[in-house]
């Protein structure tokens, strides 16, 4: 899962294998919501195993959710993206965590899609299927059979009950057809079924309390407050995941700096455009 | 992953004990209508002092009580329209209340004036969120309002129930969301019921 390429140089990230979540504000002030406009987050899924002082983002999927529709679109951006990173030049999307931590990332991610991206939610490996068990699993709709020993993806297609290791391994798993773009859209999957299951588990505002302090006391927050997280729980609790798009970015596969990059596609741009204005895309 | 995230509460979600018996009495004496607190409830990441906890509750009490005043007795007694509601509400919520969609699930405006108001029921369960340094961010009020009067044209019924999400803002607490539901009955007509979710 490291990036190759990009040498020694470069701040440490202190590492989140160890917290379950991070989530950090991009901009100040407190997160008030404008009405009529679309609220866009940065979920990312990093690197970092337990002892590792470095990581990168591994997994990296905007969410746009748009109260008023009551629609929202994941819009998936595949690691080895070879983009601008503003103030480093161009690299991986993945690096910029690595050089400026999630207030770098979510500034390229902003800039290559045109958006404000108002806060950056971030967790590791073992975060990921710590919090799933905690969940008690969730059911993911698995588009294909997988078969994959390294990452440990065995399923039939069809929804599949999946604890926390079997969803590392679902999101994990890069050995399909599509390969990255693939995993990327699996990873979005994986978000829809942990909202599927948080709707069913937390359907009014005091439920959503007891589990945000729970969360609080495994989250590290930067420029956050608990009013704020509460916002956007709820914002995102109040999207039925059946009026969710999970998209990937278009692109293509290529070579740069003797590295294996995704160049980004001719329909991107289009699709960015598309997203922006109310996070709902209107092509299918 | 948020919302997978987000999950980790359910299994271990950690609640305190109420406080303490706890209730604030609005102005207006013996016999009027006031919310006062049925329940106290603190879902926190750290500890939260006694002086936090009674200070939230008294506060929030306070800015419900303003509400009932001002965009439900106001009205009612009247037949007119509702207080100034723009300090109890957060900016993110206010136009949706003063002069948008919810308008009419949150006040009682649009019935005939009424008499000898008199609350069946007027109570908040209240339960708050406090971060790992005590600090006390959000308090959700599970509401149950149930009024009477009479009018010139008969008896009259108003229920509001739900939930009113507070947050601190500007040294007071203002309303920052909702799930109500109002029911009407007045004038022997059918029971008009609105709902609103922000």
């Amino acid at each position: 899962m490291l990036v190759v390429g990009l040498g020694a140089v470069g701040p440490a990230v202190p590492s989140p294998a160890n917290a379950a979540l991070e989530v950090t504000k991009v901009d100040k002030g407190s997160f008030e919501p404008v009405p009529g406009k679309p609220v866009f987050v940065l979920v990312m899924g990093q690197d970092a195993r337990p002892g590792d002082t470095q990581s990168r983002g591994d997994a990296l999927h905007v969410i746009g959710i748009n109260p008023a529709a009551g629609k929202a679109t994941i819009l998936n951006i595949p690691r080895d993206s070879w983009i601008n990173i503003p103030g480093r030049g161009v690299d991986k999307v993945n690096a910029a965590y690595y050089y400026g931590g999630p207030l770098l990332e979510a500034k390229t991610i902003s800039a290559l899609v045109g958006i404000d991206i108002s806060m950056v939610l971030s967790t590791g490996f073992q975060g990921l299927s710590d919090m799933v068990d905690e969940l008690g699993g969730v059911n993911v709709d698995v588009p294909i059979p997988m078969n994959d020993p390294l990452s440990g993806a065995i399923f039939p297609a069809g929804t599949v009950r999946m604890d926390g290791g079997a969803a590392l391994a679902f999101a994990r798993n890069r050995h399909l057809t599509g390969n990255d773009f693939t995993r990327t859209q699996d990873q979005g999957i994986l978000i829809l079924a942990g909202l599927s299951k948080l709707r069913d588990s937390a359907p009014n505002p005091v439920n959503t309390l007891k589990w945000m302090a729970v969360l609080a006391r495994h989250t590290r927050l930067d420029g956050v407050g608990l009013g704020d997280l509460y916002r956007l729980g709820r914002l995102a609790l109040s999207i039925d995941p059946a009026n969710v798009r999970n998209v990937t970015m278009p692109g293509t596969t290529g070579s740069a700096a003797n590295q294996s990059v995704v160049f980004v596609g001719a329909g991107a741009p289009a699709l960015f455009a598309d997203f922006r204005d109310d996070a709902i895309l209107q092509r299918s | 992953m948020f919302a997978v995230v987000a999950g980790l509460a359910l299994l271990t979600s950690c609640s305190r004990p109420p406080s303490q018996a706890f209730s604030t009495a609005p102005d207006g004496g013996v016999g009027a209508v006031a919310i006062t607190g049925a329940g106290f409830d603190v879902e926190s990441a750290g500890d939260v002092s006694k002086d936090t906890s009674d200070a939230t509750w008294a506060g929030v009490l306070a800015t419900l009580n303003r509400y009932l005043e001002a965009a439900v007795l106001t009205p009612l007694r009247t037949g007119g329209p509702a207080g100034d509601l723009a300090p109890l509400f957060t900016s993110l919520a206010v136009d949706r209340v003063t002069t948008g969609p919810d308008r009419a699930a949150l006040i009682d405006e649009g019935v005939p004036p009424a008499t000898d108001i008199r609350a069946d029921a007027s109570v908040a369960t209240l339960t708050a969120l406090a971060g790992s340094d005590g600090t006390v961010s959000v308090v959700d009020a599970t509401l149950d309002l149930r009024l009477r009067g009479r009018s010139a044209d008969g008896p009259l019924t108003v229920t509001r129930t739900g939930d009113i999400v507070l947050l601190p803002d500007g040294g007071t607490w203002r309303i920052d969301s909702y799930d109500i539901t109002a029911s009407r009955t007045f004038g022997g007509a059918a029971t008009t019921t609105t709902t609103a979710r922000s």
